[in-house]
Order: structure tokens, then sequence, then C-alpha cells
């Protein structure tokens, strides 16, 4: 028995922050991922795809976004795909599921009721939909009683999860002893976008396509392939494309800026990565002019995305800065008393740096436009 | 410069060449009146000066006077820094220019440029000399009415203050660089915001932009609420069908209606028991009833029964009694008629003697007939008044013989009808010859002459001949009419005698009868007392006698012997008669008692044989009534429907409480509540599919469109816009401060480059406004005066304080000019015609000292004004 265990694709993720720019290919690398789900389950000789939950980004994602999920997998008519209503997308009456049914290529498999579902090669599903986007109650627990014909590999699917968080009651909480207690042979489970090995029968997949920033692990799916009573073989699989890297630099003058652009995220394709870049540090007006130039000139146009956020890159400008503004004059009357603003600290600090950085570069601007 | 001579010809009204001449370098004064071509003398320099002599503008033709074609020509000589200069221009007719200086002649263009470059002007345009192209001898130059502008300077004339300036100009500014840094930051905060600091582009867009991304979000979290509710509702309606339909459905509510039906039924069931327990028991109760009051009629009828019994019984003994009395009226009836026979016969002889007596007695006897008379006559009286009294009481008496004929009539008619009512009233009378056997009516015998009525079947037996029975023909209704009738006549008869029954009318009719005896006595004695008297011729009769005796002396009586003698047979006589009436009158009172008693004996009979019918009716009906049912089969009878209506009775209550427990039209009610409530739910069965189907729809056509991912990338677009907007605003801002910083500094800087010319104007200033001190622009412009610490806006000052600071300014350019070793002279033309006498008169002394200086002209139509200003006057005058 071999299967591709695959959970949280949220088709039709806004990415509402991303820039205008970025945002549809980070939409359409979702839809993706179904093609490439796909390729990988017939390159492995497994074609059936069981996805845990969160298939799509919301409750109503939109007839547009199902249906082009649908197409794709109706496309990809040899391989089986069966979907789990999780917590982004719970089934309710008269909602997404309700439609998405009368539309189902005959490959594909809402699974709506926590029912047996035979899988063939003595397999049976044991599948645990979400009802609601904060359930209270474990939806895995009818698996314990779930009758099977004797011998048969038990196979869950469920959605939540396995540990609490915080404070506060936490929702779609499951038991994380459960593929012990119901006497599963593998519980394949959703939510956690990165991937995750709770006990050797229980895996979260993560989701096939990164869509944020600190996952770790994430953008596989997960191979499963089940022998008898041995413990499942489960083999990652890379399907997403986009890398979300999160990347902190310190900067304190005298940096290689370039050397530190070209070492970012290596092996990763530039228009494949989204980067958000936290600077911090204390450096010259005319290095922290050179550091925004590189990256928002350079990198920010060679990558997806590039999430840029220098507040902390604090500016103290050198006697060089200002002599660069002008030696004396109205400038650097200005400069100075900008300086001087900036060093009082206080709200206007900030933007007396921020000025003081626009003087400069203002003033580089005309000296430029002066030698030409 | 100094002006030293100017020449005009053909320029506006001068058409004829004039000389304005004898300049001194002091100050002069060109005082004309209006409209003597005062402003023209500065036209002219102006024209000559700054106009290109080629140019063919507009103004350049206003020089022409009104209407010439001719060529307006100027000449004006100067010195400069002592050298002379003659320049001369003529216009539009063969343009020429030349100019003679130290450096030798130039003419044409070479000539306007070496003019340009000598006196610090630029080449005028193409409309003609601005006061940019002017340069600062245009700004010293002040045309009428324009003394008071405190504008800035034109480009030409910034320029030459500015290197007048230079020194100072440079070490403070940032020169071209900063100037173009200044502008280009102007520029991109334009961008942001207006002049007066509103957002405008950029801002106004990230602005607009991020309120349209938040109301987006706010429409597209609205949208999701109301599909959200769209759900909500559709589930909630689907749980209302679901009830509502288990409601319809509901087994217990069929059970119940079932039940309900089968109680009703038997409530309808235990009210006809009911309805016919109760016509039993009242049925059972009319037997009893009816038994009841046959048996009481029956009683009634036995008592009657005795009492008729009674009754015949005392009618019977009062028969027997009243059977004496007649006996005993007979006989003496008998007796009386005997006596009168024995009177009558004695009668007769006494009046035999009588008669014999008379005829010796008849001459005395006179005298005692009347004597006897008078005895007779008081008798008479006496009499006469017991008639009248017995008169009166028969006439009150109604009961006379005929009315008691009539009563026994009624009274016999009552008892024959009574009779015969009862029976019919046959009565056999026996006559029997002697030697007569024994006859026996019912075994008794009956002597002869008895008389028996017939009130029944009765036998007769007559011993040798046999049986005779009688049967009485039935009686009849109109017998029992007849009694009725006969009974009311009688009591009507009694009510019209005066008495109350029938035997006071007997006891009335009785006195009568008496009394009227008693009058016939009394009448016949009263007769007797009154004979008619043949004695003495008297009448018979009372009245006669009373008045045959009116008025006749009564006689003495006689002896007694002859009385005695004579009055023997007299007395016998009277005797006899009296005797003889009394035994008549004896025997019709005894014919009367028995005739009475006779009539009593048929009324008697008569009541008894009434007596008798009635017992024998009685009995025949009680006897029927007997036969028909006895006492004891009564009793039974009685004692069984007694049983019976008890027994109906207990039957009824019982069915009563049966009834009273199933109370059918309450358990009707309960029924039609409940499939009135069926009905209702089943009427809200289709609106409620329709409601489903409506938010069915609605579900459908909402949910296709994707709120929930609307709505959340309308909420991530809102933030990313408002970090848009923060961003831009950010940008904004530091333009802002950017802009202000550099402006500050620039501002800085002039008060340090225009240091000379603060410093020149303040005492002026201070001349004019005491403690005041007047900054400037970095555009030459004067902007502030402070006095007292007050700053106050240079162009809100007063009309006259604003033309003597422009022209104080002007004084100190033109100061800084000539130390500079630049030229420069003062023109003012009609200036200072806002200033009052203190201030005219400090512009005068300083324009006085300035003169000291520099040349200073000053063109002006009010002589008085100047009158007593030490100047050089000038006035013009013709060429020739």
């Amino acid at each position: 028995m071999r299967f591709i265990h695959s959970s949280d694709w949220q088709l039709g993720k806004p990415f509402g922050r991303a820039p205008e720019e970025a945002r549809a290919a980070l939409r359409e690398a979702r839809l993706d991922v179904i093609d490439r789900l796909a390729t990988a389950a017939r390159d492995n000789g497994a074609p059936l795809v069981l996805v845990a939950g969160d298939v799509f980004d919301s409750a109503e994602p939109g007839d547009r976004v199902y249906r082009q999920a649908l197409s794709r997998m109706k496309a990809a008519g040899d391989v089986r795909f069966l979907l789990l209503p999780g917590n982004h997308d719970p089934l309710r009456a008269d909602g997404l599921w309700s439609r998405l049914a009368v539309e189902t290529p005959i490959n594909v498999t809402a699974l709506i009721a926590p029912e047996p579902m035979d899988l063939g090669d003595g397999a049976v599903l044991l599948p645990a939909p979400l009802t609601h986007k904060r359930a209270l109650s474990d939806a895995t627990q009818w698996l314990d009683a779930a009758e099977t014909p004797p011998g048969a590999l038990r196979i869950g699917l469920a959605h939540g999860s396995v540990q609490t968080f915080g404070s506060h009651t936490d929702t779609n909480l499951l038991a994380a002893d459960r593929a012990r207690r119901a006497g599963l042979s593998y519980l394949a489970l959703g939510d956690w976008h990165g991937r995750l090995r709770i006990d050797e029968r229980t895996y979260y997949s993560g989701t096939p396509e990164p869509d944020d920033f600190g996952r770790e692990a994430s953008g596989l799916a997960l191979l499963v392939e089940l022998e008898g009573a041995a413990p499942p073989k489960v083999t990652d699989l890379s399907i997403g494309r986009h890398h979300w890297r999160e990347e902190s630099w310190s900067l304190s003058g005298g940096d290689d800026v370039p050397a530190r652009i070209a070492g970012l995220a290596p092996g990763v394709a530039r228009p494949d990565l989204v980067c958000r870049l936290t600077l911090s540090g204390l450096v010259t007006l005319a290095e922290r002019v050179a550091v925004r130039h590189q990256l928002e000139d350079t990198l920010a146009h060679e990558i997806r995305w590039l999430d840029l956020r220098a507040d902390d890159l604090v500016i103290r400008p050198t006697d060089t800065d200002l002599a660069e503004i002008d030696a004396h004059g109205e400038l650097r009357v200005a400069a100075d008393k900008l300086r001087a603003l900036s060093a009082a600290g206080g709200p206007q600090a900030r933007l007396a740096e921020a000025a003081l950085e626009r003087l400069y570069v203002e003033q580089m601007r005309a000296q430029r436009a002066g030698e030409a | 410069m100094r002006v030293r001579r100017l020449a005009i010809e053909n320029f506006r009204k001068f058409r004829a060449p004039v000389v304005l001449e004898g300049f001194t370098d002091g100050l002069n004064l060109v005082c004309e009146p209006n409209e003597t071509g005062k402003s023209t003398i500065l036209d002219a320099l102006r024209a000559v000066l700054f106009e290109r002599h080629s140019a063919k503008s507009d103004r350049i033709r206003s020089f022409r006077p009104q209407g010439d074609e001719v060529a307006p020509t100027v000449e004006l000589a100067f010195d400069i820094a002592g050298a002379p200069w003659r320049l001369t221009k003529r216009f539009l007719m063969a343009p020429a220019v030349t100019l003679d200086g130290p450096d030798g002649r130039f003419s044409s263009d070479a000539a306007e440029e070496k003019l340009q470059t000598l006196l610090g002007f630029s080449r005028a345009g193409k409309s003609g000399a601005t006061d940019d192209s002017r340069g600062a001898l245009g700004l010293l130059w002040v045309e009428q009415g324009l003394s008071f502008h405190l504008g800035t300077p034109g480009e030409t004339a910034r320029r030459t203050l500015e290197e007048a300036l230079a020194g100072e100009i440079g070490a403070v500014t940032g020169g071209r660089r900063a100037k173009a840094v200044v502008q280009q930051v102007e520029k991109s905060l334009a961008d942001f915001y207006t002049a007066t600091g509103l957002p405008t582009k950029r801002l106004q867009q990230a602005l607009k932009a991020a309120e349209a991304a938040r109301q987006q979000a706010v429409d597209r979290a609205r949208e999701l609420e109301q599909f959200e509710g769209v759900l909500e509702r559709l589930e909630q309606k689907r749980s209302e069908q679901r009830r509502l339909i288990r409601d319809i459905e509901d087994p217990q509510v069929d059970a119940e209606l079932k039940a309900l039906d089968l109680e009703i039924d038997r409530a309808r069931a235990a009210g006809q028991a009911l309805e016919i327990a109760d016509l039993a028991a009242r049925a059972a109760g009319g037997r009893r009833a009816e038994l009841e009051q046959r048996r009481e009629q029956r009683s009634r009828l036995a008592a009657r029964l005795a009492a008729a019994e009674a009754a015949a019984a005392a009618a019977r003994e009062a028969v027997e009694a009243h059977r004496q009395v007649i006996e005993r009226a007979r006989a003496g009836q008998t007796a009386a008629s005997l006596a009168l026979e024995t009177a009558r016969a004695g009668l007769r002889e006494a009046e035999a003697q009588r008669d014999q007596a008379v005829a010796e007695r008849t001459a005395r006897s006179h005298r005692a007939a009347l004597a006897l008379a008078f005895a007779r006559l008081d008798r008479a009286e006496a009499l006469a008044l017991a008639i009248k009294e017995r008169e009166g009481r028969i006439a009150e008496e109604r009961m006379d013989e005929a009315a008691i004929q009539r009563l026994r009539q009624l009274e016999e008619a009552v008892g024959t009808a009574r009779a015969q009512a009862k029976a019919g009233a046959a009565s056999l009378t026996l006559a029997l010859e002697a030697g007569a056997p024994e006859i026996r009516l019912d075994g008794m015998a009956l002597a002869d002459g008895a008389t028996v009525r017939l009130t029944g079947a009765r036998v007769l037996a007559i011993p040798g001949v046999g049986t005779l029975t009688f049967t009485p023909p039935p009686s009849g209704e109109a017998a029992l009419a007849r009694l009725r009738a006969a009974e009311r006549d009688l009591a009507d008869f009694i009510a019209g005698t005066g008495h109350d029954t029938p035997a006071a009318a007997h006891d009335g009719g009785r006195s009568r009868a008496r009394d009227e005896t008693e009058l016939l006595g009394l009448v016949t004695r009263l007769k007797a007392e009154t004979p008619a008297d043949g004695t003495l011729g008297i009448g018979e009769g009372l009245e006669p006698l009373r008045g045959a005796l009116a008025g006749v002396p009564r006689p003495a009586p006689e002896a007694k012997e002859a009385t005695v003698a004579a009055a023997d047979p007299e007395t016998r006589y009277r005797a006899a008669r009296t005797a003889e009436a009394e035994a008549a009158a004896r025997r019709e009172v005894a014919l009367e008692g028995l005739k009475s008693g006779q009539l009593r004996e048929v009324a008697l009979s008569a009541a008894l044989e009434r007596a008798e019918a009635e017992r024998e009716r009685l009995a025949d009906d009680l006897a029927a009534d007997r036969r028909e049912r006895s006492d004891a089969d009564l009793d039974a009878a009685l004692a069984e429907a007694g049983a019976a209506e008890a027994r109906a009775r207990v039957d009824r209550d019982a069915a009563r409480r049966a009834a009273d427990a199933l109370d059918a039209a309450a358990l009707a009610r309960r029924r039609d509540t409940l499939r009135r409530k069926r009905e209702t739910l089943q009427s809200q069965r289709p609106a409620l599919a329709g409601e489903l189907a409506r938010l069915e729809e609605q579900a459908r056509t909402l949910g296709g469109e994707g709120p929930a991912s609307r709505a959340a990338t309308a909420a991530e677009e809102a933030d990313a816009a408002e970090a848009a907007l923060a961003r831009v605003k950010g940008e904004a801002d530091t333009l802002a401060l950017l802009h202000a910083v550099l402006k500050e500094a620039q501002q800085d800087a002039a008060r340090r480059y225009l240091a000379p010319v603060t410093q020149r104007i303040e005492p002026y200033v201070r001349r004019l406004l005491p403690a005041a001190s007047l900054s400037f622009g970095e555009d030459f412009r004067p902007q502030l005066l402070t006095r007292g610490g007050r700053a106050e806006a240079a162009e809100l000052l007063s009309k006259g304080t604003q033309e003597q600071i422009a022209i104080l300014t002007r004084l100190a350019f033109a100061d800084l000019l000539i130390d500079r070793g630049q030229p420069a002279s003062l023109v003012l033309d009609d200036a200072l015609v806002f200033a009052d006498d203190d201030r005219f008169d400090t512009m005068m002394e300083i324009l006085a000292e300035a003169a000291g200086r520099m040349q200073v002209l000053i063109l002006s139509c009010r002589a008085s004004a100047y009158r007593g200003i030490p100047a050089t006057r000038l006035s013009m005058h013709s060429a020739a």
C-alpha cells in the first residue's frame, strides 16, 4: 500500500500583504502544487493522494478557485485525490463542500462523512472531517471504535493540533496517541505547515507549497508505504516551488553587502525566493544609502518578494557624510540641524534621520546632474 | 551715475524738441503741474536706456505723439564714475543709436551692448523692457504710482544686488547645487502636500487608496457576515422544518386524536343513555302517581258512600217521625170540624132566643144600643189598630201562599229530579183486596197501601202468582241536567224570597200564615164589633159607626136588672157566635196544619229518595271500581310501581354520573385544538419550504463569489494599503521636515548675506519709526517690520509706511551699489503722496542726505510740498 500524504494546500490564499506583482505568482504556485503532486504520485507508483485538510484557504474561496483546483485534478485522471475538510474549509451545510460535491470528477472524493472507506489493497481509510473552524471535541474520537475487516490496514486522516499552545482553550485538538489507540497503521495529519513526525505512525506532511515565513521543513509531501504490521516507511518528496526565508543582517559598516546578497539562499532560484530581510546596526549615511540601493534596486527586483525591514538600521552620520552634503552653506546648515534633531531622540529623531538620508540622496542626485 | 541733460523730440506730448538740463549731483526737483509731461521725462529716460532702438513693440509705438508717423528721439548726456557719456536713440523710423563715451563712439547693437554692460541691465525682450531686464536702475527709477510697491526686485536687479553682496552670499548659501536640492525637495514635496499643507497627489492617492481598501474590507466583511448569516438562517430553517415535520407527524398526537374520537363517541352514547333512563324514571313515576291517585279516589268514593248511607238513614228516620205528626193533625182536624158543628148549633139556638128578646127590648134597647155602639166603637178602634199591625207584617213577608206553594213545587222538583237522576223514579203502590195473599218485595212483606219506590232491580213476589221483576230505566244525563236546573231554580227562588234557606222561607211562610189567620180573626172581630145597627140606623162597618156616633152623646148606663134581663139572650147569642167563629178558625188552622204536614211528608220522602239514590250510585261506583281492581291488587300494583320508580331513578343517576364523567364538549374542544394546531403547522410548511429555497439560492449565489476569500483578501489589502499609506506618509513627513529645515537654513543665510542692506536701511527706518527694525527675505523683499518686539508682515503695514519703506529700501540698495562702485541714482515720480507732514519732512531729510552720495531726481506736481526743499529746480524748455 503506497500513497502520498499531503495537507494544507490552502488554495485561494490571497497574499494581500505581498506587493501586487508577487500576489498572482504566489497564488498560482499553490494551484501548481496539484500538478506536481500528481507527477510525484505517478513517479512513485502511488496514485493516491490523501489531503489532510485545509485544501482551501477559506470556507468560501469562491467557485473560481475550486473549479480551477478540480480541473487540475481532473487532468490528472490516473491519480485519486481524497480531500478532507479542515479548519480553514470546514464542512458545513450549503457551504463550499456541498457546491463542490456536484462537480467533483470521478478521481476526486470529498471526505465529508466520518465513516470507513475502502481504499482497496486491504486498506481502509478513516477520515475525520472538521465541521467547524474551531471544534472543541476530537474529531478522531470515532476512529477507536471504527469497525474494519480483520487484518485491514487502518489509515487515519485528520486535521488539527496534537498539542496545546498558550493559555486559552485550544481547539481542533487531537489525541497525540490516536494512532496507537485506534490501532492505525498510519495517521495522516494536517494543520501544521511544517513537516513533523509525532510518532512512527503519525505524521504532519506540512504544506506542499510554503506560504509564510518561519516554517521549518515545508514544501514537502510524504510518500507513505505500508506493509503489514511493520511501521510505515515515510519518504519526503520535495514539491514546493517558493522558499520563504527570513534573514536578519546586523551591519556595522565595512560589510561586504554584495557578497551577502550573493550568498543569500544558495541553491534557490532567485524568482522562487521570498525573503524577509531585517537590517539592524549602526552605519554611516553613505553606507545606509549604499545598502538600500543594493537591496532595493537590485535584489528586490531579482527575487519574488523582498520584504525589507530597515528601520533598525540606524544611521550615525559622520562628518564625512555631512561634508559630502556640503562643506558650508544652507545644505550644511540643514544637515547639521537634522543631525542634531536625530541625535536628540524623540519622535522627530526617526523622521530627522530619514530627512537627512533624503537630503544626502538629493544632494548626490543634484551633484550628478551638475556633473553630467 | 549722474544725468546731465535730456533732450526729447517727437516723444509723446513733446512733438517739438524740448530740453531738460542743469542737473546737479545732488537733489534735483522737477516741479510741474499735471499734464505738463513730467512723467514723460522718466519714460524718455527709461526708453533711451532700456528699450532697443530697433524695437517696434506697442510700447515703442506708444512713444509717438498721437497720430504722427514720426520717429521718437531721445538724447541723454550722463556721467559715470566722472566720465561723460552721450546717448542718442531714434525709434521706429530709421531707428538708430549712438553712444559716445571715453572709449569712443558705439552705434547700433554694439552701442546697446555697451550700454547694458555699463549700467548692468539685460537686453529687452520682444515686447520691450521689463522689471527683470531693466536691472538695478529700473528698480531705483520709480515710476508714478509704483513707489510704494514692495515687490521682489527683478531678475537682473537681483543679480546686480547679489553681485554687490557677493562676498557674503558666497559664504552663506550653497550656491546653485543648494538651490537645485531645495527645488527638488520642493518638487518632491509637492507630490504629497499642497503649498498650504493639504494632502495632494501621492499622499492623497495613498489616503484614498487606504480609505477605499478599508471601506472595501468593511464591505467584504459585511458580505461575509451576510453570507454566514444566510448559512446560519438556512441551518435554522432546516431545523425548523425538521421540527415542524416531526410535530406534524407526531404519533403521540395521532394517538391522542384517536383516543379523543373514541372518548367523544362514548360520551355521546352516555348522553343518550341518560336521556333514556330519565324518560324511564319519569314514566315509572307517572305510573306510581296514577295508581296513588286511583287509590285516593277510591277512598274518597268510600267516604262519600258512607256519608250517603248516613244521609239516607237520617231521611228515613225523618219520614217515619213525620208520619205521626200527620196522624195527629188529621185527628185534630176531625175534632175541630165536630166542634164547629156544635158551635153552629149553639149559635142558631142563641139567635132564636135573641130575636125573641129583641122585640121586648126595642125601646130600651135603643139607648142600650147606643151605649153598646159606643162600646163597640171603642173595641173596634182597638181591633183596627191590631189589624193594621198584622197587615204591616204580612205585607213585609213575601212568603205568601203562592210562594210557599212555589217553594214546595221547587223542592219537590228537586227531589223528583234527584230521584229520577238516580234511578228513575218508579213507585209501586199496593191496594190489596181483602184476603189477598202476602206480597213480598225482595223478601220483605209489603203492607196494604204501601208505596215503594223502585230504585233498583226489585223482585215482587206474589204467592200463587209468581214474581214480578222491576228494572228501572238507566238514569241519564238528561235527568242530571234536570236535577241541576231544579236545584238552581230552587236557589234562585230562595234568593228572591229574602230568606237564606228554604227552612227560613218555610218559617217565614208559617209566620205569615199565622198572621193572616190572626188578621182574619181580628177582621172578623172588627166586623163583629161594627155590625149594621138597625136600631140606630147605623150602617155596617167601622166608618159608619164612627160617623153615626160622631157628635152623639154617650148615654148614661141603665138600671142593672133591666140590663141583666135584657142582656142574657144577647150575651148568649154573642158567645155562641164567638164560639162558632173560634171553632171555625180552629178548624181552619187544623186544616192548614194537616195540609202543611202533608207537604212536608212529600218533601221528606223526596229527600229520602234522593239520599237512597245517591247511596246506591256511590255503592255501584265503588263496587264497579273494586270489580275492576281489588284493593289488594291496587296496593300490590302501587308497591310494584314505587319499586319500579326507585329502580328507574337509580338507573338514571348512574347514567347521569356516567355522562358527567365524559364531557363530550370538552373532549371535542381538545380534539379541535389538536387538529387546528396540526393544520396551523401544516400551513407553515409551504412558506418554510419557500424560505429554504430562497436561502439555498442565496447561499449558492453568495458562496460562489467566495465571500470568505474576498473578505480575507480585502482585509489583507486594507492592511497593505495602510502600510503603504504609512510609508507614503513617512516619506511626505520626511520631505516636509527636510523642506522646513532647508527653508529655515535659507532664511538664516539670507539674513546673513543681506546684513549689509539691513545695516544700511536700519538708521533710516529708525529715523522714521523709532526702535523699529526691518528684515528681508532671501529674495531682497522687505519681510518683517519689528517694533517693540512685535513683528508685522511688511505687506500688511499701511500704504504710507509701505511706500516709505519701499523708498528707503531703494535708497539702501542704491547706497550698496554706489559702495560697490556700481552706477546708481534715484528717480521718484510723484512719490510720498501718502506721507503725513512729519514723515514727509523726515523722508526729505533722508533724501537730502542721500543726495550727498548720489544724484536724486524728484518729479512732482505738488509745488507747495517741495517749496522749502533745498534742491536744484529744473524745468523743461524748448530746444530752440
